[in-house]
């Protein structure tokens, strides 16, 4: 099960996950943060904190979701993962990206 | 005179609904499940036709770019086919069925609300189209034509309907289904059951499909390049179905050719990356590169996101290669890449994997590489790939697909 909401506060939208992200649902999870990153808001942030699964498609619609994001000349972020999500992400290169720690 | 979205109607007597329901069996009947996608629906318009006492009959599926309908099979309008006639979805009699996914009626054709060339020259002078919908999507539209003017009555709309919702499961699960054959039997011709040989190296690998997602874009190659290196390499395209397997063939072939321009791994990931960020729009992949050196001493590796290998020796743990993983091929401009150099044991092993292998819901990720560090062991090929599968898919299966790939070195 995944759920998702957004919420707009002082020109940062924030995209809260929870749940488990796999192939059955990640579109609904890119949908969400394509919306996001065309909104008005001009930082996108994508919280991760209940997030309990992720597999190679979740990342990639992260991963998408900050290309965009830059296309659009956006702030994007990746926030709040833990666990064996963070684990993830870490082992595959990926969180300092996500979470803006980089260019 | 523009197509009316279908409300009200008179015409043919209604038919009492076990007559249409024996009729509509007629249509879908078991036999024909037995026939190929054009012969099924071929057979399926000329019964149509009957039910429906029409002239003509057509059906024209959606294609994959979803932007064109292309005539498919037709009962009394052949020529259509043979033309391979296509249609922007929105234009023309079906293009507009299709836009609208709701059924349409012409009862008087002339070359301004239809387009088909195939329909002016044939005398239609009535048509009834309805949309083919499988999951909410409109897949195709079904239509019937009378050559003498003609009111469809909202009996014969809704009859058409049920043939045309029969067809899109029939469609759609043959479709899937040749789908399924070409990814199986592309992921055969692309990932040998055992990589060429290269003399002094023992080598095996393995491909599982998911239980839930079938054959993907998980891939493993191995090659002798003609300065002495050894390529070897473990993927995973983003996605699954004919579509990742088709990207993934493309990405292994493009690796191999620039392996063959430099020995460094960093370097072939940037070239490939750079393919495929202009050639395979959206795509992205993970993949880890590492080269043998020619005195098979030592592999330098650089990795584009993929989960860092395992290496060992005779006697000796598992363990996994500290590397620093770059980001996936496709998921950004111009990333600086990096390589690791590790040194291999004369009787060492290197073992390469797929996510699948070891991620499962509710585990920590480092809890499935620890299984899987504590199986393996350094023996032959066929051995470690055999205590990977049997530790780490036996009890769990993986809904998604594995690649694994094991390599020793054969001390002379």
């Amino acid at each position: 099960m995944l759920s998702l909401s957004s919420h707009v506060d002082a020109g940062t939208v924030t995209v809260t996950v929870s749940g488990e992200i796999d192939l059955a649902n990640v579109d609904e999870l890119a949908d969400e943060i394509v919306s996001a990153v065309r909104g008005e808001a001009t930082t996108v942030v994508v919280d991760l904190a209940g997030v309990t699964f992720i597999d190679s498609v979740g990342i990639t619609a992260l991963l998408k979701g900050r290309r965009l994001a830059d296309e659009h000349g956006k702030a994007y972020r990746a926030t709040g993962a833990e666990g064996l999500v963070r684990q993830l992400l870490d082992l595959t290169g990926v969180w300092t990206h996500l979470s803006g720690q980089t260019s | 005179m523009d197509g009316d979205a279908v409300t009200t109607g008179t015409g043919t007597p209604p038919v009492r609904s076990e007559e249409r329901l024996r009729q509509l069996e007629a249509v879908t009947e078991a036999a024909l499940s037995q026939l190929g996608l054009e012969d099924l629906l071929a057979e399926l318009l000329d019964r149509t036709r009957d039910l429906l006492h029409a002239d003509t009959a057509a059906i024209l599926l959606v294609d994959p770019t979803g932007t064109e309908l292309v005539a498919t099979a037709a009962s009394g309008l052949e020529q259509e086919v043979r033309l391979s006639f296509r249609l922007p979805v929105g234009v023309g009699f079906a293009g507009r069925v299709a836009a609208r996914a709701e059924p349409m009626v012409i009862e008087h054709v002339d070359e301004y609300n239809v387009r088909n060339p195939v329909l002016l020259a044939k005398g239609v002078e009535s048509l009834l189209g309805v949309p083919m919908i499988n999951r909410g999507r409109v897949i195709g539209v079904l239509h019937v034509g009378s050559l003498t003017p003609r009111t469809f009555s909202p009996e014969d709309v809704e009859l058409l309907q049920l043939v045309a919702d029969r067809a899109s499961l029939a469609t759609q699960a043959r479709l899937s289904r040749l789908d399924r054959a070409a990814t199986v039997a592309l992921q055969h011709s692309l990932l040998p059951a055992r990589p060429v040989a290269v003399p002094g190296l023992d080598i095996a690998a393995r491909y599982v499909p998911g239980s839930e997602v079938g054959v993907g874009g998980d891939w493993y190659d191995l090659f002798a390049l003609p300065s002495g290196h050894v390529g070897i390499v473990i993927g995973d395209v983003a996605g699954h179905g004919l579509n990742a397997a088709v990207i993934m063939g493309r990405i292994r072939s493009a690796l191999r050719a620039y392996a063959l321009e430099t020995t460094d791994p960093a370097d072939v990931l940037t070239r490939l990356d750079r393919k495929v960020q202009r050639f395979e729009l959206g795509a992205m992949a993970t993949v880890l590169y590492a080269v043998l050196d020619p005195q098979r001493t030592s592999l330098t590796i650089s990795s584009a996101g993929h989960l860092p290998p395992i290496i060992a020796a005779p006697s000796q743990s598992s363990q996994l290669i500290k590397i620093d993983t770059d980001l996936p091929l496709g998921a950004y401009d111009d990333v600086v890449r990096h390589k690791t150099l590790t040194r291999l044991d004369p009787e060492g092993c290197v073992f390469l994997y797929t996510d699948g292998l070891v991620e499962r819901r509710g585990r920590f990720l480092s809890d499935g590489i620890e299984m899987l560090l504590s199986a393996l062991t350094c023996t032959t090929a066929d051995n470690m790939c055999l205590t990977a599968m049997s530790t780490m898919l036996v009890d769990a299966p993986a809904n998604d697909d594995v690649a694994i790939l094991a390599v020793r070195n054969l001390a002379d």
